[in-house]
This record gives C-alpha cells, sequence and structure tokens, in this order.
C-alpha cells in the first residue's frame, strides 16, 4: 500500500469529511503464545520493531519499586550470543533505539532500515532468551547507578519533579500497585539483587507474556517465518495476570504541601477517574480540552488571561489500565501566594464544571482529537506501539476505529455526566509545591559511593 | 528515486511452522506442554543485511512569488495533513543586547486578535478547523507555523494572512503576554540545565550575536516596550526575503492559487540587522550557578566554533558522532556506562550562520562532579591526538548518519522543519538531497583534521549548575579561574565578569 490514508482533494471547497485513518493490522500467534502483529506500510524502507513484555511496575512486590525499570536497563547489556552494548549492531545502521517503562507494561522496540529486519529479531529474541547467562553484578551495579541519576534529572532536579511520587503516594492506598512510582526509591534501587533478576526474567520474559509488532515496510511471510526461527523454539511461559486491586471510586480528599527549589508556587488537584479505554476515559479527555485548551478554555481565561492570579493551568487525563487519575495544575503569577491561586481555582473550576460543554466547545474539542488520530498513526515507532496497546488493553490490535468513535460519538451531556460522578472539586488530592529547599532525599546521599 | 526490491522468502525455517492465519480469540495461550522440544537458531555471527534499498530524499519544488515570497513545496500523501512554515530571514539576533527577547514577545503577540477577530475568538476559529498554529524566534530568522487538515487549507491560510499581516498587537495583550514572558523567565531560572546554557552562551559570546537566549531572561524582558513590539513586528514581519515551506497533501495548483490569494498582494521589505559575533576573545575559567542542596550538577564544557557554512561541516559531524553524538560514543559509554556518574552524556555542534558553539554536556551525581570533568577532558585529548577517530568509528558514523536518513522524512512536520532550517542555516534547497554525498566524501584525515582543531581542550571553558559549597573545592586544581553567576546569566559582584 503506497499511502496510509488516501489521498483527498485539496483546497477548501471539499465538504465531504476527511475519511478517518486505517491501519491495516494482522494478529498471529505462535505455537508458544508469543503474540505478532504486522501491519504494512512501504511508504519509505523501514521497519519498526516493538517487543512488549506485559509487565510493568504495577507488578512490583513490595520492597522492589523500580526493579521492572531497572530491569529494562539490563535488557541493553548484553544477552547469550551478543554479549556487548544493544546499541552497538543499531547505531551504525540508524536505527532509532530505546525501550520505556510505565506502570503497565515494558516496552523495547528499534526502527531500522527496511533489510536488517532479521538483525532486530535476532538481537530482541537473543536477550528474551538468553539475558541471565551473561549478566553479573557489575552490569548490574552500573545500571542501578545510571538509573539512580535518571531518577535524580528527571525528578529530583527537575523543579516540580518529585510530585508525581507525591501524587502516587497519597491517591493510591499502602498495597496498591500504583502506589509507588515507575521510577521507585533509591533505597528499593539499593536491595536489587540478581536473583530478583533471575525470577523477573524467568516470570515475566517469556514468549506467551510478550507482543511482537512489527510495522513499516517489510515482506508479511517471510517476517512471519523469521519471528518463528528466532522465537518459536523459546518456551511458553505464562501470561502475567494483571494486578486486581480493590476498585477506586472514590477519591479521599486529602492535602499536603512540600517546598522544591521552585521560584512560583503550584497547585496540583487529583481525583480517580475510568480507566484507559473504559467508559468515561474519553469523556475526562475532552474534559481537560474544555477546561485549559487555548486562552478561551474555562480555566485559562478566568484564572491566566482574565485575574492573572495563574502564569499557566493545564488539566490531563493520566490514563493507565487499572485506573486513571484526572489533574488539574496551576502554577502562580509572579507575586501571588499558593492561597490566592487556590481560592481563585476552586472557584473557576465550580464555575466550569457547573454546565454541560457548550455544542462549540465540543467541537473545538473532538475536532483537535480527530486530528490527533492522523498523527499519532505516521510513524511506523508510533504504530507500533499504539497497536500492541491496543491489543495488549483491548484485546483488539485493530482498535483504532473504534477508540476514534469513544470521541466522535461524545455528547456534551455525556462529558457532563462524567465530569460531576468523577470530579468532586471539594474532595481533590491537593498537592501544593512552593518554593523552599527540597525534602532531603532518602537514600540519594553521598555515601553511596559510585564504584 | 525509489526502486522495489523483491525480498527473498527464508528458507530453513525450523519446524513447528508460523502461526498461521489471523487469529480473533487472542485471549488464551497455547498449552505450553504440547510443543515439542525445538533447537533455536545458529547464533554464531549477526545475520547479514539483504539488499540496501535505493533512496534518496525527496527534492522540493521551488518557486517564488511576485512579492519576493520563496515557496519549497513537497507533495506528500501519506496522510490528510498539510504542514506550513513561514521563515523570514531575521530573528533574536536582531534584539538589542538589552532588549533580548523581543523577536519571541512580538512572535507571540500575533495572534492576540488579528483581522476582524479578537484573541480569543481568533484562537476559536483556529480550533475548531483543528489548525494548529505557533511560531518560533531561533536566532537567525522567526519561524510561524501551522498544522492542519488538508481539507481546511484556505480556512486556515485565511487566519494564518490576517496573524501576520493584520496583527492587532493591543496594549493590554502587549501587557498580558510580557508579564507571561517574565514569569516563564522566572520558571526557567529554577532548572538547573536551563541556567547552565543560558551561562553557557553569555560566558561564550557576552551580550553580542549569540550570546543571549532568544527568549530572553527576566532582566531585559522587563525593558521591552509596547513601542519596541510594534516597530519590530514591522521591521521582521515582510514578505520580501521570506520563505513558505509547505509538506502534505496538497499539490502545485491549488497551493499556489490559496498562497496568491491570502499572501499575493502583502507588499514590504524586512529592516531588521542582525547583532555581530564579539570581537574579545574567550575567557576560559569555570562558570559557577549555585543551586544549593542539588544531587546532581549540569556539567558543560563548551568553546566557540564557527558558523553553519564552515568548511568542515561534514568532517565535524563525523567525529562529534564518536566522540560524543550516539549512544555507543566514547563519551557516554565512559561516563554512563562504565562509570555510571549520569542517566546521559553527549556532545553536539550548536551551530548559527555567523557563530556556533560546541558543548560536551551531562547531568552528574554531584559527588562525581570533578570526575566527569576529568573524563570530559581526557575524551577531549584522546579525540584531539591521543586518540584519534578510528576508520571503523568513520564507517560507523557515516553509517548511522545515512542509513537513518530515511527516518528522518516519517512526520510531515518533521520533514517541513527540517526544510524550514536550512532556511534558517543559509543553505539551499537541495541542501539536503546533497547530504549524502557530502557525508560519504569525508575522509579519515579530514575528520582528525577536524578533530585537532574543534577537540583541542585548552579551548573549552566549564559551566557548572550544582552545590557551590560542596564542589568549588574539588575544582581548585583544575588551574581555571571561577567566575560565579546566577540563572539569568550574570556575573555576581565579586567576582570576575567574562567579557
Amino acid at each position: 500500500m503506497k499511502a496510509l490514508v488516501p489521498f483527498l482533494a485539496v483546497a477548501s471547497m471539499a465538504a465531504a469529511p476527511t475519511p478517518p485513518p486505517e491501519v491495516p493490522v494482522e494478529t498471529h500467534r505462535l505455537e508458544n503464545g508469543l503474540t505478532v502483529l504486522l501491519s504494512h506500510d512501504d511508504r519509505l524502507p523501514v521497519v519498526a520493531v516493538e517487543v512488549r513484555y506485559l509487565v510493568g511496575s504495577a507488578h512490583e512486590k513490595p520492597g522492589k519499586s523500580g526493579f521492572a525499570h531497572l530491569f529494562e536497563h539490563l535488557m541493553f547489556q548484553g544477552s547469550k550470543s551478543y554479549d556487548d552494548e544493544y546499541f552497538k549492531p543499531f547505531e551504525p545502521i540508524g536505527g532509532a533505539v530505546n525501550g520505556t517503562t510505565n506502570t503497565d507494561r515494558t516496552n523495547y522496540y528499534q526502527r531500522v532500515p527496511r533489510n536488517y529486519l532479521e538483525l532486530a529479531l535476532w538481537m530482541e529474541s537473543d536477550r528474551m532468551e538468553g539475558l541471565l547467562e551473561v549478566l553479573t553484578v557489575e552490569k548490574l551495579d552500573n545500571q542501578r547507578d545510571v538509573v539512580k541519576n535518571e531518577r535524580r534529572q528527571r525528578y529530583e532536579n527537575t523543579p516540580y519533579g518529585m510530585v508525581w511520587k507525591y501524587l502516587s503516594e497519597e491517591l493510591y492506598p499502602q498495597g496498591h500497585p500504583y502506589h509507588h512510582t515507575t521510577i521507585g526509591s533509591h533505597e528499593d534501587l539499593t536491595a536489587a539483587s540478581l536473583d530478583d533478576v533471575k525470577d523477573f526474567f524467568e516470570q515475566y520474559y517469556v514468549p506467551s507474556n510478550a507482543v511482537v509488532s512489527i510495522v513499516g515496510d517489510f515482506d508479511k511471510k517471510e517476517a512471519l517465518a523469521l519471528v518463528d526461527k528466532y522465537f518459536g523454539h523459546l518456551p511458553a511461559g505464562a501470561r502475567a495476570e494483571m494486578p486486581k486491586p480493590a476498585p477506586i471510586t472514590k477519591t479521599t480528599p486529602k492535602h499536603i504541601s512540600e517546598t522544591d527549589d521552585v521560584n512560583l508556587p503550584r497547585v496540583y488537584l487529583a481525583w480517580h477517574t475510568p480507566a484507559l479505554y473504559a467508559d468515561g476515559d474519553a469523556q475526562m479527555d475532552v474534559l481537560a480540552s474544555v477546561l485549559t485548551d487555548g486562552k478561551s478554555s474555562r480555566l485559562y481565561k478566568p484564572l491566566v488571561y482574565d485575574q492573572k492570579v495563574a502564569k499557566d493551568v493545564a488539566a490531563f487525563q493520566a490514563s493507565h489500565a487499572l485506573g486513571s487519575f484526572f489533574v488539574v495544575m496551576a502554577t502562580a503569577a509572579p507575586g501571588k501566594s499558593v492561597d490566592e491561586l487556590y481560592t481563585a481555582l476552586d472557584k473557576a473550576l465550580k464555575d466550569a464544571l457547573a454546565a454541560p460543554p457548550t455544542e462549540d466547545e465540543m467541537t473545538r474539542s473532538i475536532n483537535g482529537w480527530r486530528k490527533s488520530f492522523y498523527e499519532r498513526v505516521v510513524s511506523v515507532l508510533d504504530r507500533a506501539q499504539l497497536l500492541s496497546n491496543y491489543y495488549h488493553l483491548t484485546g483488539k490490535a485493530d482498535y483504532l476505529a473504534e477508540d476514534l468513535k469513544r470521541y466522535t460519538a461524545l455528547t456534551a451531556q455525556d462529558v457532563h455526566t462524567h465530569a460531576k460522578r468523577w470530579i468532586d472539586v471539594g474532595s481533590a488530592v491537593r498537592i501544593d509545591i512552593v518554593p523552599g529547599p527540597q525534602k532531603p532525599v532518602e537514600g540519594g546521599s553521598a555515601q553511596e559511593g559510585i564504584q | 528515486m525509489k526502486r522495489r526490491i523483491s525480498l527473498m522468502v527464508v528458507a530453513a525455517v525450523a519446524a513447528g511452522a508460523c502461526g498461521g492465519g489471523p487469529e480473533q480469540a487472542v485471549e488464551h495461550s497455547a498449552p505450553a506442554e504440547a510443543l515439542a522440544p525445538r533447537v533455536g537458531p545458529e547464533r554464531t555471527k549477526l545475520p547479514d543485511p539483504k539488499e540496501a534499498p535505493d533512496w534518496a530524499p525527496p527534492m522540493v519544488d521551488t518557486w517564488r512569488m511576485d512579492n519576493g515570497i520563496e515557496v519549497w513545496h513537497l507533495h506528500e500523501t501519506s496522510a490528510p495533513l498539510i504542514s506550513l512554515e513561514m521563515v523570514f530571514p531575521n530573528g533574536a539576533a536582531s534584539d538589542p543586547a538589552d532588549k533580548a527577547g523581543l523577536t519571541a514577545l512580538m512572535a507571540d503577540m500575533l495572534d492576540e486578535g488579528a483581522g476582524a477577530l479578537d484573541a480569543l475568538p481568533l484562537q476559536e476559529s483556529l480550533q475548531r478547523l483543528a489548525t494548529d498554529y505557533g511560531t518560533s524566534a531561533a536566532t537567525d530568522g522567526l519561524e510561524a507555523s501551522m498544522s492542519m487538515l488538508a481539507d481546511k487549507l484556505d480556512e486556515s491560510l485565511a487566519l494564518f494572512a490576517d496573524i501576520l499581516r493584520r496583527p492587532k498587537m493591543p496594549a493590554d495583550e502587549f501587557e498580558r503576554r510580557k508579564a507571561q514572558h517574565i514569569a516563564q523567565a522566572l520558571a526557567n531560572e529554577a532548572n538547573p540545565f536551563n541556567a547552565a546554557s543560558v551561562v553557557m552562551r553569555r560566558a561564550l559570546y557576552g551580550e553580542g550575536y549569540g550570546g543571549l537566549p532568544s527568549g530572553g531572561v527576566r532582566g531585559t524582558l522587563e525593558r521591552i516596550t509596547h513601542e519596541d513590539v510594534l516597530a519590530h513586528y514591522k521591521a521582521i514581519v515582510q514578505p520580501r526575503g521570506a520563505t513558505i515551506v509547505v509538506v502534505g497533501a496538497v499539490e502545485r495548483a491549488p497551493l499556489e492559487a490559496a498562497l496568491k490569494k491570502h499572501l499575493g498582494d502583502w507588499q514590504g521589505e524586512p529592516t531588521a540587522r542582525k547583532a555581530t559575533p564579539v570581537a574579545e576573545p574567550v575567557v576560559r575559567g569555570v562558570y559557577f550557578i549555585d543551586f544549593p542542596g542539588s544531587t546532581q550538577s549540569s556539567v558543560v564544557v563548551a568553546r566557540r566554533t564557527a558558523g553553519t557554512k564552515q568548511a568542515e561541516y561534514f568532517p565535524a559531524r563525523m567525529f562529534n558522532w564518536a566522540l560524543g553524538g550516539a549512544f555507543t560514543s566514547r563519551l557516554n559509554l565512559n561516563l554512563r556506562e562504565e562509570k555510571g556518574y549520569t542517566y546521559g552524556a553527549r556532545s553536539t555542534f550548536y551551530r548559527w550562520q555567523d557563530a556556533g558553539v560546541y558543548a560536551l554536556m551531562a547531568q552528574v551525581k554531584a559527588e562525581t562532579t570533578r570526575a566527569s570533568l576529568d573524563e570530559m577532558f581526557k575524551e577531549l585529548r584522546g579525540m584531539a591526538g591521543e586518540r584519534p577517530l578510528t576508520q571503523q568509528e568513520l564507517d560507523e558514523a557515516k553509517g548511522g548518519t545515512l542509513l537513518g536518513f530515511p527516518g528522518r522524512f516519517e512526520h510531515i512536520s518533521g520533514v517541513a522543519s527540517q526544510y524550514a532550517s536550512l532556511k534558517l542555516d543559509g543553505y539551499p534547497a537541495d541542501w539536503l538531497t546533497k547530504y549524502p554525498d557530502n557525508i560519504e566524501a569525508v575522509t579519515l584525515e579530514q575528520a582528525n583534521a577536524a578533530a585537532r582543531g574543534a577537540a583541542a581542550p585548552d579551548t573549552f571553558l566549564v559551566v557548572i549548575a550544582g552545590d557551590r559549597a560542596k564542589l568549588e573545592p574539588t575544582l581548585a586544581e583544575l588551574g581555571l579561574p571561577v567566575f560565579v553567576y546566577d540563572a539569568q546569566g550574570n556575573a555576581l559582584a565579586g567576582t570576575k565578569a567574562a567579557k
């Protein structure tokens, strides 16, 4: 197929709406349970391979926070038949390579020239098969240091960066899979052992718990044969169950205040909301646009544009598999206190939620969401990750049309009903970040030492 | 351009066969015990690639409108989207030094009401079309860009023309946006890496060309008046000499007609003038920004370089790939993968038309600040002579640059901004087309000659954003004077300021 979406005659006169994006995808399953998603597109001579393991930080045991992500780093440290940096064969061919971990899954990906598809499958399968044979305590110690530096860089040393830890801990009770952050604590990272790595690998890094997505310019028959050649002999293992915490249907109000090395105070408000792809999730996305997208939006206009009490305001739905949360955050304008900011925010939010979105607000928001669907399937890497996400969380790799419909079918009343159901202004988890010396980081001090 | 290569079906697939046709029920896994044990494939060496695809970057169609606007167009139909970037040939380098951030603030004012619409209705109109609009003030140019659904080209261009040609820029909106920019600058000062970047430029280029951040700092933003913005708009936002890059699902004829309709009768010439690079030599030293209690330090080792048109552009790219331009570069393998000092270390050339910066940077654990600095200088000494670039490193740098090239052409917005960058850098439209040959032509001797010049350790100064009390004693034997700066790039009283 030459073009992903049929070319549409341009220039203004065209009254017919742009047709929705189409992404053809085939779902296959090897006998050992490995799921294979294939989506062909030969616009450019590149191919993306994503391997997704259905394990994330939500699966971590008590005292092991940050382990799924630390483990992800170890997957780049060599495997039995290629005991060297994972990046090494890929950088000289211009490959784009990385891995990411979130609460619900871990993924590894590479975009390579199409004539290197076999290399990508060789490398991915070698680490799925033989990570442990060549793993050493030196590698573990090194990546432990790297991850602690990642934590310092992205959380401790970034203004407001620690708020994600506070939010997880205040929103989710002790023992809930989302109570701790994906980056973990210094203390738990220090405690991670080679035995932990071995157990984790054997339980989760198995074909039945993995999805291989191939997107781009490739021959389907050949790709399937290669996947079978390199992965087909691996013992199946078992699909990991998603943890099943008691559902949280109501937000328990809380208020904490923390200092950070920032110049302007900021208030975060958060509420529990429906899980990714559940009824209510898209409604929260649209609500977020109505509240803070653009200068006319229901919170930006009063707080930033008219009263000038806030420097910025943003709302978003943070969607996850086991339940989501909705965040409204506002930064004080210079000279405004956190209390002045909160008082104005509280009132503006109550006003904003009092009436359903207008038809015009719905049009503006949903047009934006519709357009975003074209943008998120353009790159082969993005598409591979989108398809495997669909497969993982809905069971349908071809969920794109339904996903789009979650937005285009919404009415103003749908949004209003869910806003009232989930967003009780007075019962938010409220976190204030105010200027002051940052709380010392536990276990992050000088004493740890470097090799 | 593109040639189909028939792929051979791989022979010798181990018994067991592949998964068969599309499968609907995917919730269950195949039972493991049903499988006969299979032997894995031979893994004596990495697999060879198949025949390389023959691919060349697309060449834009170019033409000039009667009013002097140059158009660069690429018809690309992979999605029903159009990306448009207009580049005006003057940017932040035309800001007076004491009013840095003027171009950025002026650009930000353009959509605060335009044509018949006030600020809020204008933005609502863009949202109804799902058209994203934004501006970016670069050193050598100002970009105004739009991304839209292809069937919204005419309506989007009508608003684009209002914004650029008929902005209202009223006094109350000016006060509002100015306060916003000052607040953002204040917020940025709390970010150590941002502060290190600001001080790096100031230490290298003072208040001349390239010395101040394009967004300005609080001190310079506070001096900007409404009159400054109105005058700067007239000096910069003019059709003659500007370029419009359009990439996406529109053919030339309707595009040409639409551009003519909305921008064809626009007349005018820019009058803005660029600052010139400072003549004084760099004062080498350690430029410190104090962040008490910081668990990490932002470490930057930087020097001046020539601008975009220097002869060793391509050789320098090649040696830098191996020094700090890739994950598997010497710098990152040393500081991250061997020592564990950092989450990532890299080196980059930042080039503007008339000057540039070569910088090595990493955010490192506070206790390893001095050690990281020593390793950075060690890697510079190596590349500049003690351990020069090898043929294998050069081959890998070329391969990585050339074989990864098609991947840079996936997103139409990315393609549009690459072409717009050519304009900002002062390159012609066929620069990307010739890029592969220019990379291919670099010899090992040329790359090492470039390294001996650009990586010479005694040409670099040091910038550190971190805990001064903890770190300053460790820097004594470096033999470099220490200057203390604030996060806005000003030398603090009592320490010697660099020119």
